[in-house]
């Protein structure tokens, strides 16, 4: 009879029985609904690569790269070993801090040499200082041996000040992937990306690999921040708009600089663009814009399935001390 | 499960049709004026999951549900002020959505009697 591993204990199935049914038969405690493979609901994790096709159908393709399947959806006799996915089970890797630059006054960019983390860029990883402190970061940019984060500067911030002040070459520990908001592929739909603040950094790492890819699409991004002085990068922005790769538009809540637009990025993308039928849209940034953004994207005809978003989590909910 | 059910369901399209349904029927509920402020404010990627189990036990597919289970998930909405009247809009644009899709008046009629079934439950009345 077709055995798996799950979280420590062997599971023996029945023959033809679905991971989902054989985890339930042992009375594991697993989230599920429809049995169906539509609601999505028993997702769970596998070694990358293990799960069969037609468990990862409709699944984001993050996901699937990190193993995850549909247990209901599986045989139990194609996989060999199971278990929940949540965030503080990804594996912690040792980086070295290598590169310190100010994009404004407010935001560094930090580049960070890590071993053996494979990731891509726009997803996002916990970044924990030597005394424990965790903070969680996109990555804006990936080489082979190093990536890079934007962090925003918060006076008497636990991991910012640390940044701030950290010697070159100091240890610090990341932890990851996750995340959903990577280039998805030239698949021909056009990209609109909406970010406030150091939200930029995903939205930058999508850019990369869709210019990279040469996407076939239009893509079109707007950055928003609190003044004009917030919104950084704008050197590199302008010049890829200038080459005809992108269609950037700054805006600020306060503006002092005639290039950029009065208001919320939201509300500028959808004046000019107001039918998203076919869009696939990336949001990043403060949780309540990236919350209206979800909605009103929807409205406009965005599928459900195409509007990836990370809200910056609350700093509250992830400073640990240990 | 029984067999009637089973066959609506693959009268329907399976679980290709839910996918398909899932951003209409949403859609059209957030922008119902009647019920969206019950919607305000949720996780929009949890809530499309929450649809998908939704539809695909009101087209007669495989699921769970038990009435405990949906009474749970919308007591927090009766203190809200929802009433028959709202869980009536919801089927309302469940059938307009099936409709929009071209799909048969009697198989849409099928439907609304599966989304009948949970009124009870909704309404917190068992």
């Amino acid at each position: 009879m077709p055995t798996f591993q799950f979280e420590g204990s062997t599971i023996v199935a029945e023959d033809g029985e679905t991971v989902l049914s054989a985890l339930v038969r042992h009375e594991v405690s697993v989230d599920y609904g429809c049995k169906a493979g539509a609601c999505q609901r028993c997702l769970v994790c596998t070694n990358a690569g293990e799960a069969p096709k037609a468990s990862t159908q409709n699944l984001d393709d993050s996901l699937i790269e990190r193993g995850y399947f549909l247990a209901c959806q599986a045989a139990a006799q194609s996989i060999s070993e199971v278990w929940t996915p949540s965030d503080s089970a990804y594996p912690s890797h040792p980086a070295t801090l290598t590169e310190r630059e100010w994009l404004s006054p407010t935001v560094i960019r930090i580049r960070l040499e890590t071993v053996g983390l494979a990731a891509r860029r726009g997803q996002c990883i916990r970044l924990r200082s030597s005394c424990g402190v965790v903070r969680s970061y996109s990555i804006a940019d990936r080489s082979t041996e190093g990536l890079e984060l934007h962090v925003r500067l918060i006076p008497g911030g636990a991991m910012s000040e640390v940044l701030k002040a950290l010697a070159l070459g100091s240890a610090l520990q990341v932890e990851g992937p996750f995340g959903k908001c990577t280039y998805k592929g030239n698949d021909g739909k056009p990209l609109l990306l909406i970010g406030s603040g150091t939200g930029l950094a995903p939205l930058w790492g999508v850019i990369q690999d869709a210019i990279s890819a040469g996407h076939s699409a239009r893509i079109a991004l707007f950055h928003g921040a609190a003044t004009s002085e917030g919104l950084y990068f704008r050197k590199e922005l302008e010049n890829l708009q200038q080459q005809g790769l992108i269609h950037y538009v700054s805006c600020a809540d306060h503006v002092n600089d005639e290039l950029d637009r009065l208001g919320s990025p939201l509300k500028h993308a959808l004046s000019e663009f107001p039918d998203l039928e076919g869009w696939r849209v990336y949001l990043c940034g403060h949780p309540q814009l990236v919350r209206a953004a979800q909605k009103a994207c929807f409205l406009a005809g965005a599928s459900l399935g195409d509007i990836h978003a990370d809200p910056f989590v609350d700093q509250s909910f992830v400073t640990e001390t240990s | 499960m029984n067999t009637a059910n089973a066959s609506l369901f693959e009268q329907l399209g399976g679980p290709e049709a839910v996918n398909a349904a899932v951003d209409k029927f949403y859609r059209r509920v957030l922008a119902d004026d009647r019920v969206n402020r019950f919607f305000d404010g949720v996780d929009m990627d949890r809530q499309a999951t929450k649809q998908k189990a939704f539809l695909t036990m009101a087209f007669g597919g495989p699921n769970n549900y038990t009435g405990l289970d949906m009474k749970a998930a919308h007591a927090h909405l009766l203190d809200r002020g929802m009433d028959d009247h709202h869980f009536d809009a919801i089927v309302e644009n469940l059938g307009a959505t099936l409709g929009d899709m071209g799909v048969a008046e009697d198989l849409i009629k099928q439907v609304a009697a599966i989304a009948e079934t949970t009124r009870e439950a909704v309404m917190g009345r068992i």
